[in-house]
């Protein structure tokens, strides 16, 4: 298996966790409590920030002397090696939910959940090229394409409401649906169907662009006199009053479907398997629309100097036209067409082993498909679940080029509260950053940075039936 | 058991949590200086170009059914000579009797005046040095006689060059003329060419002035004429074969490059710059090869404060053995500019070129010019800027 980048949407270390949120991962999988409420903020903050290419040890670094700190950028550093650390593509994925409103409950046995999440969802792929275009410029690249047509970027905002379900079919086997409904709030988006240059051996250039940015919000375009696009500006007259704020903010143009289904399958009382299938769904945005769309080609092969022996042209006339052409074929048309983003289908594969009825030892495999790239991740769980009271997961995860993922959660109620705190990395090495008289603490490695904590509202207990399965048995 | 496990659970986590600092960082002492140095590469100028592309077939420059090229210069009327040229007490000489009607025999000269065509170039030439020399050059002259005396041209043409000159040589030359008073006037020419003169020595020198006289005698015996004419016009045909070794052109220009060191503007302020590089790539299908050198020159010191060397720019084309390209040369050529190059221009107040060119063998054999002979080329431009990032 190949472990490339991260997948860390949720968090793996929920999966086995004996909490109402796990449904996220698997909809086929419930908590032990019979009724839960999420409340407003209170009950689910999620960040994931992933990047697989750069830490802070290689932006900023010792110089001489010693104490003193010198940038990647610093002329007395080697930009070789911050190129080293440089991918074929870079990925950096902000990801931030957090949970205004959730319920679940046990009909027989059956679960219901219903949520309402926000979701900021972010994944740009800067190519590995570009960044050896800007330090080191294009001269590595003779004879050869500067690809890059892996440029891509992707983020929205949008709202989702969930309803689910859940039931034992068989006595092993249990099923788990869950439909959504996605409302857009504001979404930008590049569409790249192809973006390179091509640098021959006699440095002439073909440039070659297929790319449309799409966006979904209050821009203003305006084109210079060339009707080339002079810029892009925020339309803050749009957000004069609150009923307008709140009309921006409801997302009600933007409609999006989303679907998730799990199963679990007990094949021995020990031994459990599960897999689901989640974020299957799209928003189609169509409000608030800009599309800037360029496409051409261009070659650049230097001023051809036989119109000049010719005394057809003059040097100066040859420049201009290449000036011209250069202009015109990079003209950047803009237009109001709606677009469709994809949710980042995800892909899980679990099964645990129940060493005994409150710990068990699990496994579990989490694919993504974003755009053409697929990232995936392969997680090691020890896990123990004492009932409702207490609950705790420590895992290793392989994922991102790196094997030292560490993660843990946390999960305790005491009463009707059920507080939990989980990573699915645990830095284990912190950056200690002085200025002035204040300090801050960084960890060192930011390849993966998760977490996720809340509070739940938990009623009672339903593990009382036999046929009531959880992923690890409890008494 | 179970209890032991969760202890040690419990202590790993622990540990992982509170983590330990791998690094302290002190951010009151980042340095502010950053910079990116990328080297940028692009085609600047390119060419395939003939030698029909850059010269059209005329009347100055033909190019023959074989596509050899040739200059041909040609004027009419360069003599018009009379009767009365010749007829004067002073242009008689050597008459041992002048008995009108009755018969005479003698010489009459008409003379050509001493005089000089100045061609403007001593300039030019005065910034040239090395060997240039041309193979197959010829005057033709054309000429119309109808007098039916014999007439001896004799002809003195001196081309000189600083303190070079070099005489034409040319043997005195007998005009065909009719038989008889009826008879038509005889149209025929003459070549001068070195065979029967140096005017290759002459044309190679190069001249900056030729310096002429001469005359054209005319022998009596008998009745003196009573009339005719002697018209001609000449054509001078250079057949471009020649050859040349190490042929300089030198001059010393103003620094262009110079920059007000208060300008704002400063573009090739040398801090701004590692290097700039032009590289020059050409096939070359001449048997003209080049050189160049620019030399940053102080005038008051007397001394050059940085060269830029780019010898061997172009490597004439392989030639057989009677002149003509049989193998075009490929030559790639990078012409360095350095920081210290660019550091060493505020320092010096002139520039000075030197060109030199030679053709196949440094000179050793003639060459021969066709039209299609063609030249492709690719200069291209690679700069690696250092740019300060504030």
């Amino acid at each position: 298996m190949i472990l490339a980048d991260v997948s860390a949407q949720n968090s793996q270390v929920l999966y086995y966790m004996n909490l109402p949120q796990n449904h996220l991962l698997n909809p086929a999988l419930r908590p032990s409590n019979s009724l839960y409420i999420g409340l407003p903020v209170l009950s689910g903050i999620n960040v994931n920030i992933n990047n697989n290419f750069v830490n802070f040890s290689d932006v900023f670094m010792k110089g001489q002397p010693s104490d003193s700190i010198i940038s990647f950028l610093h002329p007395d550093y080697n930009i070789d090696k911050f190129l080293t650390k440089i991918k074929d593509k870079n990925s950096l994925e902000p990801d931030v939910s957090v949970q205004l409103f959730g319920l679940g409950f046990s009909v027989g046995n059956s679960y219901v959940f219903f949520d309402i999440n926000e979701r900021v969802d972010g994944n740009i792929v800067i190519p590995g090229d570009l960044f050896k275009l800007a330090f080191k410029g294009n001269e590595g690249f003779v004879g050869s394409k500067i690809d890059l047509s892996s440029l891509r970027g992707d983020i929205k905002y949008y709202r989702e409401f969930g309803l689910g379900f859940s039931k034992d079919f068989t006595n092993k086997l249990r099923l788990g649906v869950k439909g959504k409904l996605l409302f857009g709030i504001t979404a930008a988006s590049i569409d790249n169907k192809s973006l390179g240059i091509t640098v021959n051996d006699d440095y002439s250039h073909v440039f070659n662009a297929d790319v449309t940015a799409n966006f979904s919000a209050p821009l203003k375009v305006y084109m210079n006199a060339d009707q080339n696009v002079d810029r892009i500006v925020f339309d803050d007259t749009r957000f004069n009053t609150g009923s307008e704020i709140v009309s921006f903010l409801s997302g009600k143009k933007n409609i999006g479907m989303g679907f998730d289904m799990g199963a679990t399958y007990d094949i021995s009382e020990k031994l459990i398997v599960s897999a689901s299938i989640t974020d299957l769904g799209f928003i189609k945005w169509k409000k608030d629309l800009t599309n800037l769309h360029a496409k051409s080609q261009f070659a650049f092969s230097g001023l051809n100097m036989l119109d000049v022996v010719n005394g057809t042209k003059t040097i100066n006339e040859l420049g201009q036209e290449m000036l011209d052409s250069l202009k015109n074929s990079f003209k950047v048309s803009v237009s109001n067409v709606a677009f469709t983003t994809f949710l980042p289908l995800g892909v899980s594969l679990g099964g645990s082993y129940s060493l005994t009825k409150s710990f068990s030892l699990g496994l579990l495999s989490c694919s993504r498909f974003i755009g053409k790239q697929v990232r995936e991740s392969l997680t090691l769980s020890a896990n123990v679940n004492l009932g409702n009271a207490f609950s705790t997961s420590l895992t290793y995860t392989a994922a991102n080029h790196r094997f030292d993922n560490f993660g843990a959660g946390l999960a305790f109620r005491p009463g009707i509260f059920q507080f939990y705190i989980l990573a699915d990395r645990i830095p284990v090495m912190w950056n200690k950053l002085k200025s002035d008289n204040s300090a801050i603490m960084l960890p060192a490695n930011w390849n993966t940075i998760n977490l996720r904590l809340g509070m739940n509202l938990s009623f009672g207990n339903r593990i009382k039936k036999r046929n009531d399965k959880t992923m690890v048995a409890v008494e | 058991m179970i209890r032991k496990l969760l202890f040690l659970i419990f202590m790993i986590m622990a540990f992982l949590t509170a983590g330990c600092v791998k690094e302290t960082y002190n951010m009151n002492k980042l340095s502010n200086k950053a910079h990116i140095s990328p080297t940028m590469a692009i085609s600047a100028i390119k060419g395939d170009i003939s030698l029909s592309d850059i010269v059209k077939s005329g009347d100055t420059v033909v190019f023959d059914q074989n596509k050899s090229v040739k200059i041909v210069f040609k004027k009419d009327s360069v003599f018009n000579l009379t009767l009365a040229d010749f007829i004067s007490s002073k242009n008689m000489v050597e008459f041992k009797d002048i008995d009108y009607p009755k018969g005479s025999s003698g010489q009459m000269v008409a003379t050509i005046k001493p005089d000089f065509i100045d061609f403007g170039i001593e300039d030019f030439l005065s910034h040239i040095t090395g060997t240039f020399s041309i193979t197959d050059p010829s005057i033709k002259i054309n000429y119309s006689n109808s007098f039916t005396d014999s007439i001896v041209l004799k002809l003195n043409v001196t081309g000189k060059r600083k303190d070079k000159t070099v005489n034409l040589n040319w043997d005195p030359f007998t005009f065909l003329h009719p038989a008889a008073l009826s008879d038509p006037a005889v149209t025929a020419f003459f070549k001068i060419d070195k065979i029967n003169s140096n005017l290759p020595e002459l044309l190679s020198l190069p001249p900056e002035k030729l310096d002429y006289s001469g005359t054209a005698t005319m022998s009596v015996s008998g009745y003196l004429p009573v009339i005719g004419t002697l018209t001609g016009s000449i054509e001078v045909e250079v057949p471009l074969e020649f050859r040349l070794n190490n042929l300089q052109f030198t001059d010393t220009l103003d620094n262009f490059l110079k920059v007000d060191e208060n300008s704002k503007d400063g573009s090739l302020k040398p801090e701004n710059f590692k290097f700039l590089r032009v590289e020059v790539t050409a096939k070359n299908g001449f048997p003209l090869g080049a050189s160049l050198k620019m030399s940053l020159y102080n005038s008051i010191t007397h001394t050059i404060t940085n060269t830029v060397d780019a010898a061997g720019i172009l490597e004439p084309a392989l030639v057989d053995s009677t002149g003509k390209v049989t193998w075009v040369t490929e030559t790639s050529t990078r012409i360095e500019f350095t920081k210290e190059f660019f550091s060493s221009i505020n320092k010096a107040d002139k520039i000075i070129f030197h060109f030199t060119l030679n053709t196949t063998g440094n000179g050793s054999k003639d060459v021969k010019i066709y039209s299609d002979y063609r030249i492709a080329f690719n200069a291209a431009l690679v700069v690696k800027p250092d740019i300060t990032l504030k």
